[in-house]
């Protein structure tokens, strides 16, 4: 074993991952995106298809980042120099930057779920109010959004500061089992109000119809590959913590159908209250229509009042928004704390280096709400394009080859071919998910859709993700050589291998 | 609720709770094996 193996932390028990892995599946986008989008895609027809979707892109991804991670024990800079060449160092690069540009801004995410869990707290959602002023009151006032980002990127540098087995683990096995009690308990109050069942008999009941329509499975594929945390380099962070026996097939299931699980809790916490509430279907559609944040801060939050004990509902609803949300944001930034502990740092203060770049490059965000919409739209789309490079690395080192040495070489469950055909179909896959999201943009901006400087535009991604990836690309060696922790793969062989050979 | 609502429910939960509860116990019983051992 080599030196820098035998220094890397490790994770203290298989619970303890369980939880940890589950946090960073479970996001804010199971609960303010997913019955959002189920509720726009005919519920029951959306559902089948999401589970189909978590099965041929979420799991083998899933599968990927894990098996990389185990064998090079790297970050994802590392992984990818060792694991797909030296050539590709810059790939890993460009994942972490992904993953830190949603960081940037997902602190300011956080913040929002913070505050509105203090305004239900003071009392401040109440029968009569205006939720769309407090809304605006909040993003338009700098002091309290940078002040709630600071104390957001605090909690977060606190427990990664504690380390693997001290922050992320112990946070886990508290907040997992808590978020989950929270979302129950929301739900079971959401299905027992008048009028709920037409929200369940909307959420499952599928519309065969629909579920032959190319838009309810590019929604599932979208939101499959955005909610589970799959491609961000999350897993393959978390990987290099593994013991050696750790069972790659079971654990890239339970993280699936634990997103899953998340989600439909977060869909009955929500669509059943909102039917019940609205005036008519007509009226709960437009709610379900108004995005992420209309929908969680503006309709909810002027919903949980109208109803009996709906001020204690509002309570741990955002108290477990913000759970959902830390239990993420911890992860995404441990991918890039990882990196530059590969390059020598002290896990303490790159923490705090880490900690206080997310802070000052979150600004920006927590000040114009605008930008954080331009960033959530740019990096989604980056982070499907992570999806592809995994491929790509797999290709060279063998499909079949990882399947059998590196998957099934360490899982009670000997994952079929299946796994093979779902890697090599993933470039078809991204094509087409990118190209409909492309389409959609330029029907937003007509006449402008190649403009980089409006929030959504094809121009916009086009530009960050060109420019990054140029960036990335011409500092190849650089960040080839800048990580320094002993290798166990190169070149995508093991090293013991090549020294024998 | 009307029995198709429930039905429906039910199959759907069931769908993934399942194979949560089967993962989940397959990920964490070599902990379990190890400590035996």
């Amino acid at each position: 074993m080599s030196k820098q193996t035998a220094k890397t932390e490790q994770w203290g028990s298989r619970m303890g991952f369980i939880f940890a892995a589950l946090g960073m599946a479970v996001g804010t986008g199971n609960i303010w995106r997913f019955p959002r989008i189920v509720g726009s895609n005919h519920g029951g027809a959306f559902i089948i298809a999401y589970i189909i979707c978590n099965m041929i892109w979420v799991v083998p991804l899933l599968m990927m980042e894990m098996g990389i991670g185990k064998s090079t024990r790297l970050g994802a800079i590392g992984a990818f120099r060792d694991f797909y060449g030296k050539k590709k160092a810059w790939m890993g690069g460009w994942i972490t930057w992904v993953c830190a540009a949603i960081t940037f801004y997902y602190a300011i995410v956080f913040a929002q779920a913070m505050r509105y869990f203090v305004f239900a707290v003071q009392g401040s959602l109440k029968v009569g109010m205006d939720s769309q002023a407090l809304w605006d009151g909040f993003v338009s006032d700098p002091v309290q959004t940078i002040s709630f980002q600071f104390i957001a990127v605090a909690i977060m540098g606190f427990v990664l500061y504690r380390g693997v087995q001290g922050g992320l683990e112990a946070v886990g096995k508290i907040a997992i089992p808590l978020l989950f009690i929270c979302l129950i308990g929301t739900s079971i109050w959401a299905v027992m109000q008048p009028g709920a069942a037409v929200g369940l008999k909307f959420l499952f009941v599928p519309d065969w119809n629909a579920f032959f329509t190319p838009k309810v499975w590019l929604n599932a594929l979208t939101q499959a590959a955005w909610s589970a945390g799959a491609g961000w380099g999350m897993m393959l962070t978390y990987a290099n913590y593994f013991k050696k026996n750790e069972d790659i097939a079971a654990n890239a299931f339970m993280i699936s159908f634990g997103d899953m699980l998340g989600a439909m809790l977060g869909a009955l916490a929500v669509l059943p209250a909102v039917f019940a509430v609205a005036a008519s279907e007509g009226e709960a559609m437009s709610a379900l229509g108004a995005g992420n944040v209309g929908l969680t801060f503006i309709y909810l939050a002027k919903l949980f009042p109208t109803i009996p004990g709906g001020n204690f509902i509002a309570m741990i609803f955002f108290f477990a928004l913000s759970l959902a949300a830390l239990t993420s944001i911890i992860p995404q930034t441990e991918v890039v704390i990882r990196n530059f502990v590969n390059a020598g740092y002290e896990r303490k203060k790159a923490t705090i280096l880490v900690c206080g770049g997310c802070f000052v490059l979150g600004l920006p965000s927590a000040i114009n709400i605008t930008f954080l919409n331009n960033q959530d739209w740019v990096w989604g789309i980056g982070l499907l394009l992570c999806g592809l490079f995994y491929a790509l690395a797999l290709y060279k080192f063998g499909v079949d080859k990882f399947r059998r040495e590196i998957i099934n070489s360490c899982s009670d469950i000997q994952v079929g071919k299946w796994f093979n055909y779902a890697v090599m179909f993933f470039p078809v896959l991204l094509t087409i998910v990118v190209g409909w999201w492309f389409y959609q943009s330029v029907g937003w901006y007509p006449d402008s859709w190649w403009n980089p400087f409006l929030t959504e535009s094809l121009g916009t991604v086009v530009f960050q993700v060109g420019l990054t990836i140029g960036v990335f690309y011409m500092a190849n060696n650089w960040l080839s050589n800048w990580v320094t922790s002993d290798k166990l793969m190169t070149e995508g062989k093991f090293v013991e291998a090549v020294e024998e050979a | 609720m009307e029995t198709t609502t429930l039905i429906w429910m039910i199959l759907m939960l069931g769908a993934i709770l399942g194979p949560f509860i089967y993962f989940a116990m397959l990920a964490g019983s070599k902990e379990k094996t190890k400590t035996e051992e």
